[in-house]
């Protein structure tokens, strides 16, 4: 009888995901080895003269990791959450709509910043595009959720065709977008479409980790109440939890990760999607476990991911958005013919 | 005890309750019988402070109950449904520790291991503790959610309040053989720790078998409360699920020529 994380678990996963991030410091269209890597992390403390692996290391490709796994960890985590939220398997960030929420509004900040707010300071658009995003991500959660609950359970149906429609909505404008759009503005909007993790900044990434960061952290925290709301709304406020309360904690929490996470790196389907189902085939559906594990596996997924998206057409790269619907569409076509056998949660 | 004083209840204009007065006493299993329609499940919900009649008042231990928040209602009574289906796949033992959501702080992991034991040993089921509960069949599952139940009284025995415990339909889809099963352990409950229980039942032979007290419903309306002796007769029966008397007659005796299956 085991109630919480089993601690070999989670230590076997930080090793992983330790060794994935030093796999992606060195893998590259400019391979290097571990010695190499060594004396860029040793000459950062010295005071010699910077050369390019400095560079490369420094601005390039460690901020980009620590994006890929804060955004890793922080879709699945969300994942986790959304499906116990609407007690539905199939319910992920993407496929809602709330991704496409989030798009929606920051391509409408986008458009604004770059008209009648470019004067204001670099980073206070780039905080201004985050707060469009979560307020995107917010608001289509709250709507998605207040079609698609009926009195004790949340219509799947409903669920994913708001989905469809408020990505239809995206759509048009992302595709509005485009018909304006210039050579160059082209290239950001498929960036945001299919998502990549090349806009990684020091500065973005300290406008995102401490926001996802506290977002992962605060949702762990529900994991009790998560678990209860597997029973369904009326027996977790049975058992004691402040139903409504938890709900709105919950969305917010989803809302401004996913917000956040999409600010910076565009839609990245599917990892709220694989991961937790991933976990839940291994180690069932304790949150308790869960909702750690997934934020640990979804680093681990990201990086690699988007190591082999810049390695596999290496010097161009791949948006990430390709490889993890490549990976994640199969898996979801066969999870729901799995849930049309089982027939869960319909 | 809780009692209800005059309750009245309407969704829109239909008349849900209208003018019920009843009370659930402690160290009594008190049966609430009825045809479908008639505010069973609105009366539950009322009684358990789920939800706030229009008029009337509830009293808890005399004290009107007003608005409790859901771990205040939690400490003081359980709710067990008739049916939970889960979408994802959870741990026996797991399901059954969330009973101990309203007392979490004040238990250890080791109290809460050995209380999901004794319910788990309470219904028969020790040795499911680590199964996976969607694979359990539907009698199993039921039995799961009395465990869960259990867990959460034994959570709160040590609070100055009387604990209660309401069966919504709990029996349903059981086999005879696993309803009396839960009724017996529900009646071990009461003898030990000398709570209320109410529980609504459709079966009138278990009624008659193991009420102390009934209350009897119809179209939203009081019939009769009281005694089983004074409740469970033929006219009063009749009159409830507006069947003729004859269908009745037998009841009287049953409780006499039945034997509680081993």
């Amino acid at each position: 009888m085991r109630l919480d994380p089993n601690p070999k678990i989670t230590i076997g996963l930080c090793i992983g995901l330790f060794a994935v991030v030093l796999g992606s410091l060195l893998i590259g269209a400019y391979p290097m080895t571990l010695t190499e890597l060594g004396q860029v992390f040793w000459g950062a403390f010295t005071t010699e003269p910077k050369d390019t692996s400095h560079f490369l290391i420094f601005n390039i490709r460690l901020p980009r990791i620590l994006l890929g796994l804060i955004t890793g960890a922080g879709l699945a985590i969300t994942g986790a959450a959304i499906q116990g939220l609407f007690r539905n398997p199939l319910a992920d960030p993407t496929l809602i709509g709330v991704s496409s929420g989030a798009v929606l509004f920051a391509v409408v900040a986008i458009v604004l910043l770059t008209t009648a707010l470019a004067p204001i300071a670099q980073w206070l658009q780039q905080a201004t595009i985050t707060l469009a995003a979560f307020i995107g991500s917010i608001l289509t959660t709250y709507l998605v959720y207040a079609l698609a609950k009926t009195k004790q359970t949340v219509s799947v149906m409903t669920m994913l065709l708001a989905g469809i429609a408020i990505s239809a909505l995206a759509s048009a404008v992302v595709g509005f977008m485009i018909f304006l759009s210039s050579e160059e503005q082209l290239r950001t909007i498929t960036f945001w479409t299919l998502g990549s993790l090349s806009g990684a900044t020091w500065l973005s990434l300290a406008i995102t980790m401490p926001l996802i960061l506290v977002g992962i952290i605060l949702l762990t925290r529900q994991a009790r109440e998560l678990n209860a709301l597997l029973l369904g709304e009326k027996e977790a406020a049975y058992l004691g939890v402040p139903v409504e309360k938890v709900k709105t904690r919950i969305i917010i929490l989803s809302a401004l990760i996913v917000g956040v996470c999409i600010s910076q790196t565009g839609i990245i389907g599917f990892v709220g999607l694989v991961i937790p189902h991933f976990l839940r085939l291994l180690f069932g559906s304790n949150y308790r476990a869960l909702l750690p594990l997934s934020a640990l596996t979804g680093a681990i997924f990201l990086v690699s991911t988007d190591t082999l998206a810049r390695t596999i057409v290496a010097p161009a790269e791949l948006p990430i958005g390709i490889i993890t619907a490549i990976i994640g569409a199969p898996f979801f076509l066969w999870l729901i013919y799995r849930t049309q056998k089982t027939r869960l949660a319909i | 005890m809780i009692q209800l004083q005059h309750i009245h209840i309407q969704r829109g204009k239909k008349v849900i309750l209208e003018d019920v007065s009843a009370e659930v006493r402690p160290n009594a299993l008190t049966v609430l019988l009825g045809p479908n329609g008639a505010g069973k499940s609105t009366l539950l919900e009322i009684l358990s402070g789920r939800i706030t009649p229009d008029q009337g008042k509830v009293l808890w231990e005399n004290q009107p109950i007003g608005k409790r928040s859901e771990i205040e209602l939690a400490q003081r009574r359980t709710v067990m449904s008739q049916r939970v289906n889960l979408s994802f796949p959870i741990g026996v033992a797991e399901l059954v520790e969330m009973g101990c959501y309203a007392a979490f702080e004040e238990t250890s992991p080791a109290e809460r291991a050995s209380i999901i034991k004794h319910a788990l040993g309470k219904v028969g089921l020790t040795d499911f503790a680590n199964r996976d509960y969607t694979t359990l069949s539907g009698g199993e599952q039921q039995r799961v959610l009395m465990a869960k139940c259990i867990a959460q009284l034994e959570c709160h025995y040590w609070r100055s309040h009387t604990q209660y415990l309401f069966l919504d339909e709990a029996t349903a889809g059981l086999d005879i053989r696993q309803k009396h099963h839960l009724l017996q352990v529900v009646k071990g409950i009461i003898k030990r720790r000398g709570i209320g229980v109410l529980a609504i039942v459709h079966d009138l032979s278990l009624a008659a078998q193991y009420a102390d007290r009934i209350i009897l419903l119809r179209d939203g309306k009081l019939v009769k409360e009281g005694e089983k002796s004074e409740t469970l007769t033929a006219p009063l029966l009749s009159h409830t699920f507006s069947l003729p008397a004859e269908q009745f007659q037998l009841l009287q005796q049953a409780p006499a020529l039945q034997t509680i299956p081993k």
